[in-house]
């Protein structure tokens, strides 16, 4: 039973899934918009003979306009608003969905060792997290970037460090619950270690409520890079993010609305698709579902 | 001091009771004025910021007052300076009192300097007295080795008498005994009473300004009344005056635009040229007493080369920079002080008068004669803080040095305390500095580069030293500004810092305020405007 | 239960301990100090400024003086705004910040879970859909560009509300609250969804509802019961967050809560008040999680606290 549990599912459950998963439209649709997203910003700004970095001073803050080079115009530097928004993209899309991936199986394997195991260590685990919850955010970013440099290390642990911590309390929530469950007790029964059970029953058994939440971490990774930058770590101009781009976008909004509606028109698109995706894949991988 | 803490908690939980109560009333008597971030302190010996600058202007007065440029009696009505410069004596108005009825004597004032330069106090401010002026005695108070006002070179001859005695002549004396930043008079029945908690206490604080403080609420405002024993009360004309707190730009100007606020503290810089398109007459763009410069750290080897200095600092084409790229409002600057005296000849690099692209040739040559190139290229780094501003400035420069150049500059910005301490530590090649002035005139600036006031430039030059120790000894105001443009140009020819612009104080107007009169140092006292209904 | 709650209390106390004092010295290691200016100030000047805060002591020294303070309640001036003590600052600054976080918290949790529940039972029709779209306008699109949407139609054009201030009115309270409430009623919203999917089909509720019992009674009682779960252990720390301020609120909305300083408290390295700051924040995270593991034992037998 020990080895045989932490094998792969048997195939012919995957391509069930996965044909579950396909006979759902909306997800389909979905996956289709995010990977043109991607392709478009990790392919697009190669198609432009210019750089979003590259100011022209001649041609500052011009509009919407389709039949020029610079198809959503160009922002106040005189760079080109759409390139610097894809570029921005491959950056955020880059980091939110990293971002979200690492605190998501930091907090869920936490949260699952803590409430399934219980007792002292839980104790002992759950102080731990309300401690680093409790620090004071402003002084880590600073410390971080003073260790790191303000480069992409520092942005990437200051992200994390404090977004697994939400998923760590939920997971070990349902793994509490799940601890005392027939299932659980039966594989306890057979023998299997708690590595085992937690890995093959616990994990999986709170994935529902994991890949929901994580589809919602991407965002906010993705936008609190930009607060980040106000305290000197992170992206910097003129490289451009959706988070500064958006926050860039919000400062210019009464007079030129252009500038907020293309990245955030982008990263609420990418969050739609991400929401659909997590419900399909939910659906598909539901174990009570037939 | 408990009753303070009493009425201040039971004002926040009134404040909650009474939030289900009626709408606002809009008081049509009352000038509401935004203040940016909130005051640091309420007490007038201990405050070190604009915003408390403010609001403390309108409720004590000092010796001076300040409309707009203009020095005008305050509660002295006359003043003589003696031949050698070094000693002032003010003459007070005949039956000044103080907001209680007390009378105000010459006393109070020597009292007022004696508090802020105690140690106990633990005030900032006697930076004025011994950095900015040479008040006698002043610095042994600092230092604790004067424990008493006996060797004080402020004293009170009679009731109506104050005499200033300074180590050193300086006419810029009278810039600091008045207005935002003035030297006020201490009531001391009411502080001993009560302690220092009672500049925040409205049912204690005694004034002597235009206004009484009526109700300070942190993070929030400070309300103003006309102080009726005022001496000039009858040409006060408006009765209230509300000062707000007001941190994000953007929100003080949609409260602007929704009436509840008459003065800005700041224009949103994204807005500015709509609102200049739209309501002209209402945007007041002031050049401030506030110096952008980038400054070279003389430390590090590349920089040591004068003729990089001087190609770095002319390649950067001032307007299109402020013009096009920062767009904040601020005035292009060639010399280093800015100028700001009518009667100051302000010297500007020799640079000045070329076009830009006479500029950048040069640069071009003083670059390669400095030994760099397109297969050589200068790699920097450029540290300005996270300011929206002060980062578009310093990208806007990287982006110059680098096309006119080929210098490969990284702006690396730094939160504002890490941003200090980098200055310190000299952690840069070239600094997004600033210097922000005391009043309008070259001597607020320049005996800050001074190589002996170790302000961490690290520049040396006997030159500029002789020259300022020059300039310093002079007593007839014109022959002194004559020998700081001698310094000035001495300061501008080694190109240790490359000038950039002077910063602008933006604000909003309402057409409703009368009387508004641009100043370089942010004097607007409430005493001299009008409001329309 | 009085077992649990002194064996709590008891970790809550020594939890705080321990970020009290982690945070104490590791604040110190941030550059900068609070009297850092641009003009270098004379050196006399500054060490009378730092003796007037202690700040000339050792550190360990300041820290034995900080905890001797914080037992008997007094948690030192603040050096930003000096005229005020910490506690002054944190309890004149709190009812805002309470009445605006626990408004939203009641609002995000009705609302989400409503929105929740009800994309759960009819799944993929126009209902789940649009509580979706609401779930991502409000965590795709951040709070600091919903606000000022919301002053300029709400206040400015229509002229229901002020833009900003506190005022003696609820008008001042709405907007503020609503944007506080957006990014969480789309997380409760989507957690509430996908749990109550997953207790539909649990055991318990086939059972229920193969009983006879109603449709509705099923869904209230035993349905709901299990779908709240993961909400209540997501507003233990949530609610600890959202009643404590927020800055970006206070700031848009121009209200005195404490939220601010949790941002510029660090900014200004004024230590005592990121202190305060501190403790009080981990005061609160600490009872409110405590009462979401009441909650949960309480709705949850499974959920033994021990």
């Amino acid at each position: 039973m020990s080895d045989a549990s932490l094998a792969p599912i048997p195939r012919s459950t995957l391509s069930l899934q996965l044909r579950r998963f396909r006979q759902n439209w909306l997800a389909m649709l979905s996956v289709v918009i995010l990977l043109a997203i991607m392709a478009a910003c990790f392919l697009g700004p190669y198609l432009f003979p210019f750089d979003g970095e590259e100011a022209n001073f001649d041609a500052i803050n011009q509009g919407v306009d389709f039949t020029s080079i610079h198809l959503f115009g160009t922002d106040d530097y005189g760079r080109d608003l759409l390139v610097r928004t894809l570029e921005g993209g491959r950056v955020s899309l880059n980091i939110g969905f990293l971002g979200a991936l690492v605190a998501g199986i930091i907090g869920v394997l936490y949260g699952a060792v803590s409430g399934f195991v219980g007792g002292r260590i839980d104790r002992v685990m759950m102080r731990l997290v309300e401690v680093l919850y409790g620090f004071p955010y402003v002084i880590l970013v600073i410390l971080l970037s003073l260790l790191f440099g303000g480069g992409n290390v520092a942005l990437f642990a200051a992200l994390v460090f404090t977004l697994w911590l939400t998923p760590a309390v939920i997971v070990r929530g349902q793994a509490q619950s799940l601890a005392r469950r027939e299932f659980v007790e039966a594989a306890r029964a057979c023998g299997m270690t708690s590595r085992q059970i937690i890995l093959t029953h616990i994990v999986p058994n709170t994935m529902s409520t994991v890949i929901v939440y994580s589809s919602l971490l991407v965002p906010e990774v993705i936008l609190s890079e930009s607060f980040l930058s106000f305290l000197g770590i992170g992206i910097k101009e003129p490289q451009a993010s959706w988070g500064n781009l958006i926050q860039g976008g919000t400062a210019a909004m009464s007079t030129d609305i252009r500038l907020l509606l293309l990245p955030a028109g982008l990263l609420a698109t990418v969050l739609f698709c991400l929401n659909f995706i997590a419900d399909g894949l939910r659906d598909a991988f539901d174990p009570n579902e037939r | 001091m408990s009753i303070t803490r009493f009425s201040l908690l039971a004002g926040g939980w009134l404040a909650l009771a009474t939030a289900f109560g009626a709408p606002a009333m809009a008081q049509d008597d009352t000038l509401d004025r935004g203040i940016g971030s909130e005051w640091s302190s309420m007490d007038p010996h201990v405050n070190f910021d604009a915003a408390a600058g403010f609001i403390l202007g309108d409720a004590y007065e000092g010796l001076v007052n300040y409309q707009g440029t203009k020095i005008l009696p305050g509660a002295a009505e006359s003043w003589d300076v003696s031949e050698d410069g070094r000693t002032y004596t003010f003459h007070l108005r005949d039956g000044l009192v103080w907001s209680n009825g007390d009378p105000l004597v010459a006393q109070d004032f020597v009292n007022g300097l004696f508090r802020t330069l105690l140690p106990e106090t633990g005030s900032e401010r006697g930076y004025y007295f011994t950095s900015v002026v040479q008040v006698v005695g002043a610095a042994d108070i600092i230092s604790g080795d004067a424990t008493d006002a006996s060797g004080l070179g402020m004293t009170a001859p009679d009731d109506r008498t104050v005499v200033i005695q300074l180590e050193n002549p300086a006419p810029h004396v009278l810039n600091i005994l008045g207005g935002a930043f003035s030297m006020p008079p201490l009531h001391s029945p009411s502080v001993d009473e009560y302690g220092p908690g009672v500049f925040i206490d409205p049912a204690h604080v005694v004034t002597n300004g235009a206004y009484l403080i009526r109700e300070v609420v942190p993070q929030s405002h400070v309300l103003l009344e006309r102080n009726p024993l005022y001496w000039d009360a009858a040409n006060v004309s408006i009765p209230f005056v509300k000062y707000h707190v007001t941190e994000d730009a953007s929100t003080e100007l949609l409260r602007y635009q929704a009436g509840e606020l008459e003065v800005t503290y700041d224009i949103p810089l994204a807005q500015m040229e709509g609102l200049l398109a739209s309501d002209p007459g209402e945007v007041h763009i002031t050049p401030g007493v506030d110096i952008v410069y980038y400054s070279f750290n003389l430390l590090r080897e590349p920089f040591q080369d004068i003729n990089l200095r001087r190609a770095l600092t002319i390649a950067i084409d001032r307007e299109t920079l402020e013009g096009k790229i920062v767009r904040a409002g601020a005035i292009p600057n060639y010399s280093f002080s800015g100028g700001f005296d009518p009667n100051y000849h302000l010297p500007v690099m020799d640079e000045a008068a070329m076009t830009q692209d006479e500029r950048n040739a040069l640069a071009q040559q003083l670059y390669a004669e400095a030994g760099y190139g397109p297969d050589n290229p200068l790699t920097i780094n450029i540290v300005p803080t996270v300011a929206e501003e002060s980062v578009r400035r310093a990208q806007g420069v990287a982006l110059m040095w680098k096309q006119v150049l080929g210098v490969n500059a990284v702006v690396e910005p730094q939160e504002r305390k890490a941003w200090l301490d980098a200055f310190y530590a000299g952690t840069w090649d070239v600094f997004a500095d600033n210097l922000v002035g005391d009043f309008p005139g070259p001597e607020t600036f320049l005996p800050y580069m001074r190589p002996s006031a170790e302000a961490g430039y690290n520049w040396v030059s006997p030159d500029y030293e002789a020259a300022m120790d020059v300039a310093s000894a002079q007593t007839v105001p014109q022959e002194r500004l004559d020998a700081l443009a001698v310094a000035e140009k001495i300061l501008l020819d080694d190109y240790i810092v490359a000038p950039i612009a002077i910063i602008p104080s933006r604000q909003l107007v309402s057409s409703r305020v009368g009387g508004w009169e641009d100043s370089p140092v942010g004097y607007h006292n409430s005493q001299y405007l009008t409001l329309d209904q | 239960m009085i077992r649990f709650l002194t064996k709590r209390a008891g970790d809550g106390l020594m939890t705080l301990a321990a970020l009290v004092t982690l945070t104490f010295f590791v604040m110190r290691l941030a550059p900068g100090g609070p009297f850092s200016s641009n003009r270098k100030i004379s050196p006399d000047i500054l060490a009378n400024v730092q003796a007037s805060y202690h700040l000339d002591d050792p550190l360990v020294v300041q820290f034995l003086h900080y905890v001797w303070g914080v037992v008997r309640f007094d948690f030192g001036p603040s050096i930003r705004f000096r005229d005020y003590t910490v506690s002054e600052i944190l309890l004149s600054g709190l009812p805002y910040s309470l009445t605006i976080g626990f408004w939203a918290v009641v609002v995000a949790t009705v609302v989400g879970v409503t929105l929740g529940i009800l994309g759960a039972l009819r799944r993929n029709s126009l209902i789940d859909y649009s509580a979706g779209v609401v779930a991502v306008i409000g965590i795709a699109v951040p709070i600091f560009v919903i606000a000022p949407l919301m002053q300029v139609y709400f206040a400015l054009t229509l002229g229901w509300f002020p833009v900003g201030g506190w005022g003696a009115s609820w008008r001042n309270l709405v907007l503020p609250i609503v944007a506080l409430a957006l990014p969480n009623i789309a997380y409760i919203s989507r957690l509430t969804r996908a749990a109550m999917i997953e207790t539909l089909r649990e055991n318990y509720v086939r059972t229920a509802r193969a009983k006879g019992i109603g449709r509705a009674r099923v869904i209230w009682h035993h349905a709901l019961t299990g779908a709240i779960l993961p909400v209540v252990a997501y507003l233990g720390p949530a609610t600890a967050a959202i009643i404590t301020g927020s800055i970006v609120i206070e700031t848009i909305f121009a209200l005195p809560g404490i939220g601010r300083h949790f941002v510029d408290a660090a900014l200004n390295r004024d230590y005592p008040l990121v202190m305060g700051i501190t403790i009080l924040y981990g005061g609160f995270l600490i009872v409110f999680n405590i009462l979401a593991d009441m909650l949960r034992g309480w709705l949850d037998p499974r959920v033994r606290n021990e």
